[in-house]
């Protein structure tokens, strides 16, 4: 007879501190990784679903760290995912950088930018924060405009290349960007629960105190500001370089605040929040897309929200989430999972 | 017996034998034309706990804000182990080891107990972002090595039975050990307490005061304390400074400090316990 241990017993610090630390957590982890390894298989066309997907979760895992943990607010994410892609894009193009470079480099050019936008969040908190980001995405898509010349900050991009091989079909692309995102989303993780974790998440909970503790606030600031920065980098580089052509419409203040919908949604202080919401939200736009013109078809009286549509959708979602659910879908999960564990009692 | 050898160790300090750790000079400091605090000096000897007492609003949050870096005096000097730190800003001192807790609690609510104190050791582990990103190895042993640290204090504190919690759900007394162990994690060469006492129970008091003078008598560690209840601070203080509308009015042992006429004067209507 096979005997189950009543529970997962840690019996070592690193067992305790482990980022997937249950059997369930392990297993489906890996069954979560061998999905996605095999997704085009049977994702056929729709494969793109998925790239958007993961590009945005990169993004989003930025935004994260930058909101959820270290409680700074930003309206400027999409400046920084513009600022990663036409920096990669500039980079392999004018100066033929090879792609595997000019990735980290466009996460790094970002990072420099975010830091910079850190300074005066010393001084400026919440929503005053948040207009002076919002002023960064708009003066990021003016001179993007500007400096590009022609309408929208057109600018064509090459194929990513690897060495002599060039990236041409779309599956290529998803196990590139596949390999990024989690490689990603595993530093993320790390990151929060490190020493660096803990220094953000207290001068997110109570600043003076955590100066009292010798945490630099302006260092750590700067710090989540610039790491947020280069995660969306990193996303607009893979952007730019999927998409092959970028305007600026690509990331414009709607794409910003797609971005906040994201984290709130999939749960903001935690590490499967970004991705949740990435996905939640992607879907959910696809699906209004297909949606919207089927309501204006048979249901014509409701042709007036149907272009709105999707506003109408999210702005319902995120007003219940905030009310009944503020830790997003991570901790509608987790709530979940207990229940089945627990079934059919109730505690 | 303990207590015979501290007060030999008392009679040292008066003679100025010991440098002293902390030391303010001539400290003032106003708000709009409110003086928080005018020309006060303090000396801390290394082996000491020294109290500050005094009525509401009489400038002793005051100091112990000047001493931390959260203000700036506008007039004196603040010597730290022989360093003058009055430029510095708050992160620096802590760096330097001055910890302390707070009147309000001031712990982080949305994190646990466990990595509550865990912040505390922020100051003393060294992995950078790239290796905490990375985490196996180098970090994760780091982390290790810390986390054996802090299970030292919970069980010092007898808080075991909380580590996983939020703090934002536990009882006020528990709050108020959890920062004391967040204050305690950083390895401070300084504790400073401001009214760590206040609102609890009996019994919590006793739990408190155990430990103060057990950091005291172990670990050596010199002590700022700030408390309202006389009982506690006649008990556990070498020497006490007595403030009142931004002044020290009175300075010495809690014997001497009870027989001052001008400290009886300040406390008038709150008899001063024996
Ligand atoms: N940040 C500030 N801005 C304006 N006034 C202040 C500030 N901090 C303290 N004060 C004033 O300075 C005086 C001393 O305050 P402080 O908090 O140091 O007193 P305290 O001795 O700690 O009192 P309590 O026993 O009530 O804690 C009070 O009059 C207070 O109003
Ligand atoms: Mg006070």
């Amino acid at each position: 007879m096979a005997v189950r241990p009543a529970g997962d017993f840690k019996i070592t610090y690193p067992q305790d501190m482990a980022l997937l630390d249950t059997a369930f957590n392990r297993w489906g982890f890996l069954l979560l990784v061998g999905a996605l390894v095999l997704a085009p298989a049977w994702l056929g066309n729709y494969i793109f679903l998925l790239t958007t997907i993961g590009v945005f979760a990169i993004g989003a895992t930025g935004l994260a760290l930058l909101t959820g943990f270290t409680g700074q607010i930003s309206l400027g994410h999409a400046a920084f995912m513009a600022i990663g892609a036409y920096a990669s894009a500039l980079l392999t193009g004018g100066w033929g950088l090879p792609f595997l470079l000019s990735l980290p480099l466009a996460g790094i050019i970002a990072f420099l930018f975010g830091a910079a936008v850190a300074l005066p969040s010393l001084r400026i908190k919440g929503l005053y924060l948040a207009i002076a980001t919002l002023a960064f995405q708009f003066l990021t898509e003016y001179t993007i405009i500007h400096a590009a010349g022609q309408g929208l900050g057109a600018i064509s991009v090459r194929a990513p290349r690897i060495g002599p091989w060039v990236m041409r079909s779309e599956v290529q692309f998803y196990y590139v960007l596949l390999a990024v995102w989690l490689a990603s989303g595993i530093f993320a993780a790390n990151l929060v629960r490190s020493r660096i974790g803990l220094a953000l998440m207290a001068v997110r909970d109570r600043d003076y105190a955590a100066q009292v503790m010798g945490i630099n606030l302006l260092y750590y600031k700067a710090l989540a500001f610039g790491l947020s920065a280069f995660y969306a980098g990193i996303a607009g580089s893979l952007w730019a370089h999927y998409n092959r052509v970028i305007t600026i419409e690509h990331f414009t203040l709607v794409t910003s605040i797609d971005y906040v919908a994201m984290i709130v949604m999939g749960g903001l202080t935690s590490v499967w929040g970004p991705h949740l919401g990435a996905a939640f939200v992607t879907a959910l736009s696809q699906g209004l897309r297909i949606i919207a013109p089927l309501v204006i078809t048979v249901l014509p009286a409701f042709a007036k929200i149907a272009t709105p549509l999707r506003e109408i959708v999210f702005g319902s979602i995120l007003i219940a989430l905030l009310i009944w659910e503020p830790g997003g879908l991570a901790t509608l999960l987790r709530k979940l999972k207990r229940y089945v564990d627990l079934w059919p009692f109730s505690y | 017996m303990v207590k015979e050898a501290l007060g030999v160790a008392r009679i040292y300090t008066c003679n100025s034998l010991m440098e002293p750790i902390l030391r303010g000079e001539d400290l003032h400091l106003s708000f709009h034309g409110i003086h928080a605090i005018q020309g006060v000096d303090v000396d801390v000897a290394p082996d000491e706990i020294f109290g500050i007492i005094g009525p509401n609003g009489a400038g002793k949050t005051s100091v112990l804000n000047c001493i931390n870096g959260f203000y700036h005096p506008q007039r004196g000097r603040i010597i730290f182990e022989g360093q003058d730190i009055s430029r510095m800003p708050p992160h620096t001192r802590a760096h330097l080891g001055i910890a302390r807790t707070f009147q309000n609690i001031a712990l982080y609510p949305g994190m646990t107990v466990l990595d509550n104190i865990m912040t505390g050791r922020v100051i003393r582990m060294r992995s950078g972002v790239l290796a905490c990103g990375v985490y196996r190895g180098p970090a994760e042993r780091e982390q290790v090595r810390h986390r054996r640290i802090v299970e030292e204090i919970i069980d010092f504190l007898e808080i075991e039975f909380a580590r996983d919690h939020r703090v934002a759900d536990l009882a006020y007394g528990i709050q108020k050990k959890v920062e004391l162990g967040r204050a305690l994690a950083m390895d401070p060469k300084l504790l400073i307490l401001d009214e760590p006492m206040a609102g609890m129970s009996m019994d919590e008091k006793a739990d408190m005061a155990r430990y103060v003078l057990e950091l005291k008598e172990v670990r050596r560690l010199p002590m700022i304390l700030i408390e309202h209840d006389m009982g506690v601070v006649m008990d556990l203080c070498d020497r006490i400074m007595v403030m009142d509308y931004g002044r020290k009015i009175a300075e010495g042992s809690p014997a001497e400090v009870q027989r001052n006429p001008d400290v009886i004067r300040a406390y008038i209507g709150e008899a001063v316990p024996v």
